[in-house]
């Protein structure tokens, strides 16, 4: 699968929030974007996934060569686009598990049978040390940070998608969980060869991840590019200082 | 009652006009059958303005001129202050009486289907101790237009517990109006669920006493509005003596031009010490021209240890939720149908016999899809179906 963003403009209510960005995304490959709050990340990462508020004003979005700004985000999800919210919605009443399989049902991903789905959500929330009473729960209410930003590791990888845009999987965790979500995004990869963006503020997420290319965003732009080193400059310089 | 002391919920309410003459229509019970087979369900009580079948153990019914007033203990007031409940005592064809001996449990489920204008009783009793799960299924023979008015009085003695669950599916051109009024005793609960759906017209009055220590209520009601249809829901909460429990949660869910009122009062009486008393109101407007109105109010007339809180909030359908389910391959109407059964699902979760569960469920989610309301549901288990390892 390849995700091409070319020259792409988004605005949300008038307002420029990213300004001709261009990033390629295959299979298998990690990239991180990097960038000061309000740079835009998150505003791509929307756009990208098709938040209605986040209009793609001009540039074009390609999912194997085909345009698809103007598809609804559940066509992109079919496609095999994922978005991992930094603030994930809380909804009071809507089961985790119902909500899965009514995705898993939409996907016609698996053929997987009741069972052997809830044997695979079972084995996924174990992974990411999730309590086992967790998934029987609303979606999201009254979760705590971190576990919300599992659930949503554990959404990618019951839905397998063939690229994941993640938006901070790693915002509010301790340390122990940052190498548990870490980890299951590395698994998540190797079994799946999904290509993964990896949106961060912290070096230390990638200590257990090996980018292939990091990017660095300011204004609405990607202005640098590189590898690790570029991370190693950021943390120790700053975004004002370092880029 | 609210409406005279209260003049907010004075000027928001439907004014209703009372049939003058209360004409009955040919006998329905072959239509009751047919929609007890289509649910593949029997009720224990079969009522319609012409006669009433009975097959339920504890309840007995009478012509409304035979009641044996001795049977409630002269306890019961009758709400006979009430415009609903006079016009419902005065014209009542039928009295249906349940009495639940002590330390017993029942299960009784009720249907009222009419072919013309219905106003009847039921006074239920539940002896210390007791157990009662009580299901009531409104719904019209064939295209209605007449009203069904439903006279409630409970009486929950001592350490009993009941639930009560009414769930209306009348065809438009129908007006249901009803006046429900419990008594809860010591350590007593009541859980009381209302599921409105159906009636181009509904006005309900209700009004539930924690009467004596440690008395429980717990009320749930769920409106959910198509096409024109109007809603006046007034639900009136008293926690009379110390230690107390009453809570209101009410939801709408509006489509189409639809409007409802729902008007929550909670009292704290004098010397309720330590009483919890809970109102919340919330909305989902689907539509720009649906209104809802969230009139929730309190009077505390007492404040060692009591702990009162009331709230409303009303909105349209959120849009970052909506994106987020879509977002995961579901589409906008499937997405839309998970958004509103999850905030139903809130209102349906006290109900507790299966059949009134998900008859409501089936119900309420097919109306707010189509905004059709008024059929028998086709019942499935995949609108309820919740795993668990």
């Amino acid at each position: 699968m390849k995700l091409e963003i070319k020259n792409v403009c988004i605005e949300i209510g008038g307002n420029k929030v990213v300004d001709g960005t261009d990033l390629n995304v295959s299979s298998g490959e990690l990239h991180v974007l990097m960038g000061p709050n309000g740079c835009g990340k998150s505003s791509l990462a929307k756009g990208i996934m098709g938040h209605p508020d986040y209009k793609i004003k001009s540039g074009k979005v390609l999912v194997n060569g085909k345009e698809i700004n103007d598809l609804p985000a559940n066509e992109r999800a079919k496609l095999g686009l994922f978005l991992q919210f930094q603030e994930p919605v809380e909804i009071e009443g809507l089961g985790i598990l119902n909500f899965l399989n009514a995705a898993r049902n939409s996907m016609k991903r698996d053929t997987k049978s009741v069972r052997e789905f809830m044997n695979e959500v079972k084995e996924r929330s174990s992974g990411l040390k999730l309590k086992e009473d967790l998934v029987g729960r609303s979606l999201n209410a009254g979760f705590s940070g971190g576990e919300k930003k599992k659930v949503e590791i554990l959404q990618m990888q019951i839905l397998k998608p063939g690229i994941a845009i993640l938006d901070e999987p790693d915002s509010g965790l301790d340390v122990d969980a940052v190498k548990i979500v870490a980890e299951n995004i590395s698994r998540f990869m190797k079994e799946t060869g999904a290509g993964v963006i990896l949106i961060t503020h912290y070096s230390r997420i990638l200590e257990y991840l090996k980018p292939d290319q990091i990017h660095v965003m300011k204004n609405g732009r990607i202005i640098m590019e590189g590898g690790d080193e570029l991370v190693k400059k950021i943390e120790k310089e700053g975004y004002e200082n370092g880029v | 009652m609210p409406d005279e002391i209260n003049e907010l919920y004075s000027r928001n309410s439907l004014k209703l006009e009372y049939p003058k003459s209360i004409v009955s229509g040919p006998s329905v019970m072959e239509r009751a059958s047919e929609i007890e087979k289509q649910l593949d369900s029997k009720f224990d009580v079969i009522v319609s303005d012409t006669e009433v079948k009975n097959s339920g153990k504890f309840v007995k019914v009478f012509s409304a001129d035979e009641i044996p007033g001795s049977m409630i203990e002269g306890k019961m007031t009758n709400g006979s202050e009430d415009r609903i409940s006079a016009y419902i005592n005065a014209n009542s064809k039928h009295v249906i009486i349940i009495e639940i001996p002590d330390n017993e449990s029942a299960k009784i489920g009720i249907m009222a289907i009419n072919s013309g204008h219905m106003p009847f009783q039921i006074l239920v009793r539940c002896g210390s101790g007791s157990r009662l799960n009580m299901f009531e299924y409104y719904c019209s023979a064939d295209q209605d237009i007449y009203s069904v008015a439903p006279l409630h009085e409970f009486m929950v003695e001592s350490n009993a517990h009941a639930e009560f669950s009414l769930v209306n599916n009348k065809t438009s051109g129908s007006c249901m109006m009803g006046f429900a009024k419990a008594e809860v005793y010591k350590g007593a609960e009541l859980k009381a669920n209302f599921v409105y759906s159906g009636s181009s017209v509904t006005k309900m009055k209700n009004e539930f006493y924690a009467n004596e220590e440690g008395s429980r209520i717990d009320a749930k009601e769920i409106v959910v509005g198509a096409s024109d249809q109007k809603f006046d829901i007034n639900t009136f909460m008293t926690n009379a003596k110390p230690n107390t429990y009453a809570k209101l949660e009410s939801g709408a869910v509006l489509d189409g031009s639809s409007m409802c009122m729902l008007k929550g009062y909670a009292k704290v009486e004098k010397l309720a010490k330590g009483a919890i008393s809970r109102v919340e109101e919330h909305g989902i407007l689907l539509s720009e021209a649906a209104h809802i109105d969230a009139l929730p109010d309190m009077a505390i007339d007492y404040g060692d240890g009591v702990s009162a809180t009331h709230s409303a909030a009303t909105a349209p359908i959120d849009k970052d939720a909506l994106f987020y389910i879509m977002s995961r391959g579901i589409d906008s109407v499937e997405s839309r149908r998970l958004f509103v059964g999850a905030f139903m699902s809130k209102y349906l979760s006290g109900i507790t016999n299966p059949l009134a569960r998900e008859l409501s469920t089936s119900m309420l989610l097919e109306k707010s899809e189509s905004g059709s309301f008024g059929k028998v549901p086709g019942i499935s288990m995949k609108n309820v179906w919740n795993a668990n390892w």
